[in-house]
């Protein structure tokens, strides 16, 4: 579930952008968003221009692209083509959100997404933390090309149909610095074509040297990553897993709770699973902080028991 | 004083109000059922001699009295297993029999008796086109109206129109949400969410939400709950707190804000009835933070104004996703069933009688 927009990174407060204001970089960072409230938006293109030419443009450090229009179909060509396009505006840019929408903005599969890897993150030598939601049928899914990044220490990539194609990309990538990684896999509804196979070859030769924390969410095939992850080498040097808003099931959370390199981490979150009571309650001892919040259940219909993912709309 | 309370005398609505006038040391009041009055049997002239004042309460969650409402409207009622099953339909019907009923009593004891809500303002509250319409042309924040519509192409061509691809159904006269639909488009995607479920040879309400995610099958529920007549408004992005959509049954007695839900859900229609959660209103405050909260109250406050011969008023009301401004969803003239809710340690029944003694 996707709770809430950012309030605030490293302290520097996130608010929505008002183009009737002057802009307070760095000491703010601000969301450009058609909302209810900006009618006289007048599409992404008139507020970003706006914002461009404010003086203190040039101080930002962080920017959120939400809704572009009344439907996000077009995000990307609207608003990351045209923020790429103005990149030496943004030289100190060092968080970058990419379509932060939340459910009442855009059901997170309607906003088209493009190359969020290596055409964003070469605009942006400073950058330290990318975010990027979405991804839109087959066409607009979000892609990911291999990138070398000399600053990133986390990358965000939440979606409901994840690509083999991008999944590789961002394995292929030299990020010396990342510390924080975090993949929504998404469905086969919505185009998610990642093996078992894709997922154990990063388990067990992971090219991330600072990695820590890692998210592997949203995923149709939970109980299948658990099978992968237990004993794998990439368990050695993370402090934090997240397998939430996927499909953990009892099969998957046995396997968890009966491997002693899980027992080392110091979080693990599994929250919005299919977990039974007695399994759940397991967990407590376990030695990691555990999320076992939001139990959810199957859907049963006609005989037959459906799982699913927490965003998949 | 003694209260003429015009009810379904089986509801828990009749029983609670029975239970606050006897906290409140009020002669008992004499009730009158919808039944009664449906089928002529006569008996309110004589019984509004003995009483000083009118309350009037839901005809809701009885069959014989809907169905004695559709047939007065000019419909034929639904079948006891349609009924059961919750079909959807003769909204139509039951509006115009409701509002005959109500108007008949407008005209029968309007000048017999002081009343604690107006029918005709009742009326008005059971017409949620011409409500929406009343409110806005008071000045009451409330989602612009696309138009009115009858079936998929009039909707579709109303978004196109307006260019709005993200737009609420909503049945003209229903209560609760039953029937309302949230709808949004884009090129290829269609994607309707609804409590309306379609089954062979017709829609009936459910608790559940359903999807549906095909032109064929939005235009198939679209066609059949048409005729009933729905508008369509413009979708308000309501606020997202803790991954869940909020918004508010706030009771408006005598002019103020007094008995407040907080209602969370993680689909676009929040209402209770299906399935959603109460939230904790001190904690969702703190984080919509003061201003937008004193214009909530204000907004409220503002729409009972507009309804100046009711005593008291339920408005829904929403707070943009921003967190900037505020609209009104609708109104509801019987919005006031909040069992075990507390306002200055009244529940709403004794509330709306203690101001009601206070001001007459």
């Amino acid at each position: 579930m996707i709770e809430d927009y950012t309030k605030q990174w490293q302290g520097i407060p996130v608010v929505p952008y008002n183009s009737e204001k002057a802009l307070e970089c760095p000491y703010r960072i601000y969301r450009l968003a058609y909302t209810w409230d900006n009618e006289e938006w007048g599409g992404f293109e008139v507020q970003f221009a706006k914002y461009l030419q404010d003086p203190a443009c040039g101080e930002s450090v962080g920017l959120s692209l939400g809704l572009n229009n009344d439907v996000a179909e077009s995000f990307y060509a609207d608003s990351v083509k045209r923020l790429l396009e103005n990149k030496e505006k943004f030289s100190k840019l060092r968080w970058l959100f990419l379509g932060e929408m939340l459910m009442e903005d855009s059901e997170m599969t309607w906003i088209g997404q493009g190359d969020v890897g290596a055409p964003v993150l070469d605009a942006f030598p400073l950058l330290e933390e990318l975010h990027a939601r979405g991804g839109e049928g087959y066409q607009n899914n979000i892609a990911f090309t291999k990138a070398s990044h000399s600053k990133l220490k986390k990358l965000v990539i939440q979606t409901a149909g994840l690509r083999k194609e991008a999944f590789q990309g961002i394995l292929q990538s030299d990020f010396p610095e990342l510390e924080s990684l975090e993949i929504w896999l998404g469905c086969e509804e919505r185009d998610a074509d990642i093996s078992v196979d894709d997922l154990r070859d990063f388990f067990q030769g992971n090219p991330f040297p600072k990695l820590k924390s890692l998210g592997l969410m949203n995923s149709e095939i939970t109980n299948k990553v658990v099978e992968e992850i237990v004993d794998a080498p990439i368990l050695d040097q993370l402090e934090e897993l997240s397998l939430a808003l996927g499909t953990l099931q009892d099969e998957g959370a046995k396997m968890l709770l009966s491997s002693e390199k899980i027992k080392t981490l110091k979080k693990l979150d599994l929250h919005h699973h299919y977990m039974s009571n007695e399994v759940m309650a397991q967990f407590a001892n376990l030695g990691p902080v555990v999320d076992v919040s939001d139990q959810e259940e199957g859907d049963e219909y006609d005989g037959t028991v459906d799982y699913y993912v927490a965003v998949s709309e | 004083m003694r209260f003429l309370l015009i009810g379904n005398p089986e509801n828990r609505r009749v029983a609670f109000f029975l239970q606050a006038c006897a906290r409140l040391s009020l002669p008992t009041p004499v009730v009158v059922s919808w039944e009664q009055i449906l089928l002529n049997e006569g008996g309110l002239e004589a019984a509004a001699k003995s009483c000083d004042v009118l309350r009037i309460e839901s005809p809701g969650e009885n069959a014989r009295v809907d169905s004695l409402l559709v047939a007065r409207g000019g419909g034929i009622p639904f079948s006891e297993e349609d009924y059961k099953g919750g079909r959807i339909g003769n909204q139509r019907a039951w509006y115009l029999g409701w509002q005959s009923v109500l108007s008949y009593l407008q005209e029968l004891l309007g000048e017999a008796l002081p009343m604690m809500n107006s029918p005709e303002e009742i009326a008005l509250m059971f017409d949620k086109y011409r409500c929406q319409n009343h409110l806005i042309e008071a000045g009451v924040s409330a989602p612009p109206i696309l138009g009115l519509a009858q079936d998929s192409s009039e909707v579709f061509r109303l978004m196109d129109e307006c260019h709005r691809r993200r737009v609420f159904v909503k049945p003209r006269h229903s209560s609760s949400a039953s029937g309302v639909v949230a709808l949004q488009r884009q090129n290829h995607r269609i994607l309707a969410t609804t409590s309306v479920k379609i089954e062979e040879g017709g829609l009936y309400n459910s608790l559940r939400m359903s999807r549906y995610e095909t032109l064929q099958e939005v235009e198939v529920l679209l066609d059949l709950l048409g005729p009933e007549n729905f508008f369509v408004e413009r979708w308000f992005p309501k606020a997202v707190l803790g991954g869940r959509a909020v918004d508010f049954r706030v009771l408006v007695i005598s002019g103020k804000v007094r008995h407040v839900v907080a209602r969370t859900s993680r689909s676009p229609i929040t209402n209770l009835h299906l399935g959603n959660a109460r939230g904790d209103l001190n904690d969702i405050k703190k984080q919509l933070g003061d201003g937008v909260w004193t214009e909530a109250i204000n907004t409220c406050e503002q729409a009972a104004a507009t309804f100046p011969k009711c005593h008291y008023i339920a408005v829904d009301l929403m707070i943009s996703s921003s967190m900037e401004s505020v609209a009104v969803a609708e109104v509801n003239a019987f919005g006031d069933l909040l069992p075990n809710l507390l306002s200055h340690g009244q529940d709403s029944y004794e509330a709306e009688l203690a101001t009601w003694l206070a001001a007459s």
